[in-house]
């Protein structure tokens, strides 16, 4: 009984597994005709040729059957049509000049459109990507981007371009083949396509099953996949921990069963798609053609190179299928991508402005901030006011939601509830420019490009003089190092050399520095990036911090004890703020405070 | 070696009976392969008996028909045995490199896993895996049966008439000329856009993961770094396209051509009265199933040359180097003990990582390993866990030479807490009993409390239940790394190797770090990778490493720190650096 019910169950996720299925390459079948809008128009007009063309490919076989005719006739009547049969050859030349004109045109139109719809495609996403909010651009989701740009695209404008116009190949090329072969002769006709529907029957049966056998084999392999990631990803801990002999046997088992499971579906898979091609191949054709179309010459129905044309054209026919069936494969897989790529350029953009208001200073408000990733709730209802020039820093557990509130002042989001003002102007009624003269972050992310040192420190001010980045650079305590580099300022971060940690933060401050926007955001994690340099980077966060207004997201309430204000986090509200002498009395403080100087300075 | 056919390949990575599962199973393609091709030659005298109404070869066309049920049946017959034998030499394929890859895997060093090794390797055993097994079951079979037709028919072409042969013999090389130019010239193509569509790909994922920066310098709209790509990209992609589409049109042309040339030197003939008009219809029909066949290997033979990388893919993995581990270790002579002898290393057999280093850790004492980055701290560590073995001299662990210890036994004595920790797909609570099967609930309890594990668990929605995704996905850097803590303090080895650097980063987790290494000490030997001040000062023994990789300086803190030296310079540093307060 027991057993009956959970099968049931079994049979209704496995239904509502096909449904999801369904839906999910109907999903991808509508994003690939979405993405391919821009060249429907060159599409179709390479439609048009590859028809022509398709339809051309009947020329070989026309010659054989008019040649062939004409050559017989000649002989029976013994005297030499060659007038006729070099018309016939010349017909032949023409067609096939033809043809090739019309494939190559037909390819030089689609390889066009397929380039121009990748460039498309880029700028696209780009244009999206620059309009996004801070706080989508996550690791995981610059993971989504690369698949998105290697991978997606390369899959989606290949199918758009080159899909339709192989598929209507694949269709028109028989199709004309056929339809000459009944032009020849309707016997000869059906002759050639007698043992199809055999083939189809058969094939059809042992197709029986497919698609539940195939996602059975997914999550098969998709074991044998996991077991082998865990393998690998934990060989140290396995090994360390002696769990070895485990690790392996769960990825072996895994790789046993797969492989059971496979040949129990192959084996008879493989004798009933043998016995269904079989009624397709060579021999058969060529017995059921030939003897048919012997019966049909003796007849005087027919003459011989017109059974001989039809045979041959039977023996192209099943060819085709095959094609067909693979054109559709790889639509399916390009399904996935395109819906990928139509998630990246559906990206939620923030909303832009058209008031730009101007604000008054560089004092800083939260009003009734709410925010919530998702379902989780990151800020309740959040008042905090930061006087110009005064230096702030928020300290609390993690996951209180220091960095998600701080961050906000930058734009990374939107609150969901109240608002974000910087010198009394919400920040929404700013344009992207006048909000990022005001504000400048160092975060824990450096955020280095793959361009020169002096490009890098000169981002946000191109037209900074040299002696000003080189300032820039001595204050954030890194210019004496980049003179050590043998092309010093016009070094190539990344291809001529690899910065540490420590260096990418104090290159990150220089930066900043030449922003000089009068509002900062820092992350103070970022003094301790880097053992090795702690002492520069220091020195850099303590020149960068003068004369701004400052919010520092706190990891060591010992490190920032002379703040003007400290905001105490706890679950997404503020608890308390104050100054240090004021908070001693905060319980919480208190031992936020003793955790961090407790171990720190023990000499002396 | 790269050049070698794929199908000898494959004998490698398969057991002697499957090996000869799938030799058989070729071998039975080939002769079905050759009953295909006398199936279609037997449409020549077929043709002519039946247009001629008279005997071929004394057999009349019924006759030709009969023999040709009966060439065709075998075919059949033969064909269905030949695939099945090959398909279950290609599952055997699938089960041997299985086995294989798993056998290897476990006997590399454990310094040949980098982070994107999963990742290689498990789709060297799914997706890959499955390429292969098709290329030996489906299109290896399928080349070998088409070519034997191919054969078949040229030969008999000679003796059926002359110029027939001549024009199929010299047909194939011409084909197969005209489709390497226009493969030549594809390739040409595409390697051309192949270093602009990486800058391309590699400028857009730059400038996603520097979005902040870009935008806070007013460069998100017009990134010149990327938009230059782009439009390098296009250009270059133009010229690439029209290379291609030159490939393209040669290849397209060299189907055609054949088929077109031949049927005109055919009619030529026919026209000169030197071949008669039945013969050479049937010759043109020949002609045109022949180029049909040419174009299905040459097809073929390209989809298996694109897996030719996934072959050198194994191959390479299979080639590396294996740990020598001897069967029975020797017996520990210093339980707890580490030693460092005259010990030289490189990565690459060229940039000297370690120069010379010999220093020695007494059972119980606490070690500190300091110098700048670069000076093979972490190689030190490594080395000891025997993740590389070292070019000259010699570690010892317990008393013994690593290289004389089996991987259990070696790992027996030590536990690791390095900077990536990775966790199992299991429970919280799984992950960290794993340290010790046998350990009890109280001292689970009192590791997770002292390594403030506890405080994780309370923050997760199933506690201790809590699955904590593949690879630990659901938990912080630093909470992992507490994760990694207690499974050391459960397990108990006398030796702990341990990197500090990145606990840093917050007070919270520095703190149980520390509450854990003052336990740790209390019964394992420590070697450590050390920031803090702390952990310095109270060490045993202190080795100073210099960029190098050499043994600068060696003692304890309070006589080196008498000295001028590295180690004066390295402490007034960290001291000046744990004082400073922002404000």
């Amino acid at each position: 009984m027991a057993d009956k019910k959970s099968n049931k169950a079994d049979k209704k996720s496995k239904e509502n597994k096909d449904i999801n299925n369904k839906q999910k390459s109907k999903a991808g079948q509508s994003a690939l005709k979405r993405l391919g809008v821009p060249v429907r128009g060159r599409i179709f007009f390479a439609q048009i040729l590859t028809v022509l063309s398709g339809i051309l490919s009947i020329a070989p076989y026309v010659a054989l059957t008019e040649i062939g005719r004409l050559l017989i006739t000649s002989y029976q009547l013994g005297e030499m049509q060659w007038l006729e049969i070099w018309n016939a050859c010349r017909l032949l030349i023409l067609f096939f000049s033809l043809k090739t004109f019309l494939y190559f045109t037909s390819l030089l139109v689609t390889h066009f459109a397929d380039l121009k719809l990748r460039n498309l495609l880029r700028r696209q996403i780009v244009g999206r990507m620059s309009k996004a909010p801070l706080s989508w651009f996550s690791e995981s989701n610059s993971g989504l981007i690369r698949k998105a740009v290697q991978d997606d695209t390369q899959t989606v404008h290949t199918i758009i371009a080159h899909g339709p116009i192989d598929q209507l190949n694949a269709v028109v090329t028989p199709l004309s083949l056929l339809i000459y072969a009944f032009y020849v002769d309707w016997r000869l006709g059906l002759l050639s396509i007698a043992t199809i529907p055999i083939h189809v029957l058969f094939y059809g049966h042992s197709m029986k099953g497919m698609p539940e056998k195939t996602a059975e084999m997914d999550t098969k392999l998709g074991k044998v996949s996991s077991t082998m990631v865990e393998f690998v990803s934990g060989i140290t801990v396995v090994k360390a921990f002696g769990r070895a002999g485990k690790a392996h046997r769960n990825y072996l088992d895994a790789a046993d069963e797969f492989t059971k499971f496979y040949h129990n579906w192959c084996i008879p898979l493989v004798s009933s798609s043998c016995l269904a091609l079989s009624w397709i191949s060579i021999p058969v054709l060529l017995l059921v053609n030939l003897g048919g179309g012997a019966l049909l010459i003796n007849a005087g129905y027919v003459d011989m190179a017109q059974v001989l044309t039809t045979t041959l054209i039977a023996l192209e026919l099943p060819q085709t299928l095959i094609t067909l069936s693979s054109i559709a494969w790889a639509y399916q897989l390009a399904g996935s991508a395109g819906v990928r790529l139509c998630d990246v350029l559906d990206l939620k953009t923030l909303p832009e402005t058209k008031l730009d208001k101007k604000p008054a200073d560089s004092s800083i408000e939260f009003e009734n901030v709410s925010f919530a990733y998702g379902e989780t709730e990151a800020l309740k209802d959040v008042d905090l006011k930061l006087p110009q020039g005064t230096v702030s820093a928020l300290i609390g557990p993690s996951g209180s939601g220091k960095t998600t509130l701080a961050t906000l002042i930058a734009r990374f989001n939107d609150p969901d509830l109240g608002s974000v003002k910087i010198g009394g102007v919400d920040i929404k009624d700013m344009s992207e420019d006048t909000l990022y003269n005001q504000v400048a972050f160092v975060l824990q992310d450096a955020q280095l490009l793959n361009i020169s040192i002096r490009e890098n420190i000169c981002l946000g001010r191109p037209d900074a003089s040299y002696e000003d980045m080189v300032k820039a650079a001595k204050a954030a305590q890194i210019h004496d190092y980049i003179e050590t580099l043998p092309k010093s300022y016009d070094t190539v971060l990344g291809t001529d050399t690899k910065f540490s940690g420590g260096q990418e933060q104090r290159l990150a401050i220089a930066r900043a520095i030449l922003i000089n926007a009068p509002v900062l955001l820092l992350d103070e994690a970022t003094a301790f990036a880097d053992p090795e340099s702690e002492a520069e980077i220091q020195k850099a966060l303590s020149y960068l911090i003068k004369d701004r207004t400052v919010l520092v997201i706190a990891h060591r309430p010992g490190a920032i004890q002379g703040a003007d204000k400290l905001i105490i986090m706890e679950n997404g509200k503020i608890s308390d703020e104050g100054r240090h002498e004021e908070l001693l009395g905060n319980a919480h403080y208190r031992a936020l405070l003793k955790q961090s100087t407790k171990h720190e300075v023990v000499v002396k | 070696m790269k050049k070698r056919s794929l199908f000898f390949r494959f004998r490698r990575y398969m057991s002697e009976i499957h090996w000869h599962k799938v030799q058989t199973g070729y071998a039975l393609g080939l002769i079905s392969g050759v009953l295909n091709g006398l199936a279609l030659m037997i449409i020549m005298p077929a043709f002519v008996s039946l247009a001629e109404n008279k005997p071929v070869f004394g057999f009349s066309f019924w006759a030709w028909l009969g023999i040709l049920l009966v060439v065709g049946l075998l075919s059949i017959i033969i064909d269905f045995i030949g695939q099945k034998t090959a398909y279950l030499g290609a599952l055997g394929f699938m089960h041997d490199i299985h086995h294989q890859v798993g056998d290897k895997i476990s006997k590399l060093p454990l310094g040949t896993f980098k982070a994107d090794t999963a990742g290689i390797l498990s789709r060297m055993v799914t997706a890959e895996m499955m390429n292969l097994a098709s290329v030996a079951a489906h299109y290896l079979y399928k080349n070998f049966r088409t070519i034997a037709s191919l054969a078949i028919i040229a030969i008999l072409s000679w003796a059926w008439d002359y110029r027939l042969g001549l024009l199929l013999t010299l047909g194939v090389p011409v084909y197969l000329l005209i489709l390497n130019l226009s493969k030549f010239l594809l390739n040409k193509g595409k390697a051309m856009s192949e270093p602009t569509e990486e800058e391309v790909a590699s400028r857009m994922v730059e400038f996603a993961k520097c979005q902040g920066a870009l935008r806070a310098c007013h460069a998100s709209n017009n990134y010149e770094a990327l938009s230059s790509s782009l439009v390098q990209a296009d250009v270059i992609g133009r010229k690439s396209l029209a290379w291609q589409s030159l490939g393209n049109l040669i290849g397209g042309i060299a189907k055609q051509m054949l088929v077109t040339i031949s049927i005109i030197l055919i009619v030529a003939l026919a026209i000169n009265r030197s071949l008669n008009a039945i013969s050479a219809i049937a010759c043109i029909g020949m002609v045109l199933s022949f180029s049909k066949m040419l174009e299905d290997v040459s097809g073929n033979v390209m989809g298996t040359e694109e897996r030719r990388q996934q072959m050198d893919r194994i191959d390479s993995l299979m080639d590396t180097q294996e740990l020598q581990e001897v069967d029975v270790s020797q017996d520990f002579k210093e339980i707890g003990s580490i030693e460092l002898k005259d010990v030289k290393f490189s990565y690459d057999k060229e940039n000297v990582v370690l120069n010379d280093i010999s220093f020695s850790v007494k059972p119980g004492e606490m070690c500190a390993l300091v110098g700048p980055s670069g000076s093979g701290k972490t190689t030190i560590e490594h080395l000891i866990a025997r993740f590389y073995d070292v070019d000259h001299g010699s570690i010892k662990v317990s008393g013994v030479d690593v290289r004389d210890l089996t991987t259990s036994e070696l790992m027996g004595q030590l536990s690791m807490v390095f900077q990536d920790v990775y966790l199992f797909n299991e429970s919280l609570l799984d992950n960290i009993r794993m340290g010790n099967p046998a350990a009890s609930e109280a001292e689970i309890q009192r590791a997770c409390d002292l390594a403030g594990v506890t405080e994780i668990a309370d923050r997760l929605p199933d506690g201790w239940k809590t699955r904590v995704g593949e690879g630990g996905s659901s938990l912080s850097g630093g909470e992992r790394q507490r994760v990694s803590i207690a499974r050391a303090l459960l397990k108990k080895s006398p030796i702990v190797l341990l990197d500090e650097a990145t606990s840093a980063l917050d007070a919270e987790n520095e703190a149980h770090i520390v509450k854990s290494m003052e336990e740790l000490r209390k019964n394992a030997t420590l070697l450590v990778i050390a920031h803090k001040l702390e952990t310095i000062q109270t060490a045993d023994k202190i080795v100073v490493l210099s960029e190098d990789g050499r043994v600068e300086q060696y003692g304890m803190h309070n006589d080196l720190i008498k000295k001028e030296g590295d180690y004066k310079k390295f402490w007034d540093y960290r001291i000046s650096a744990s004082q400073w307060q922002l404000v």
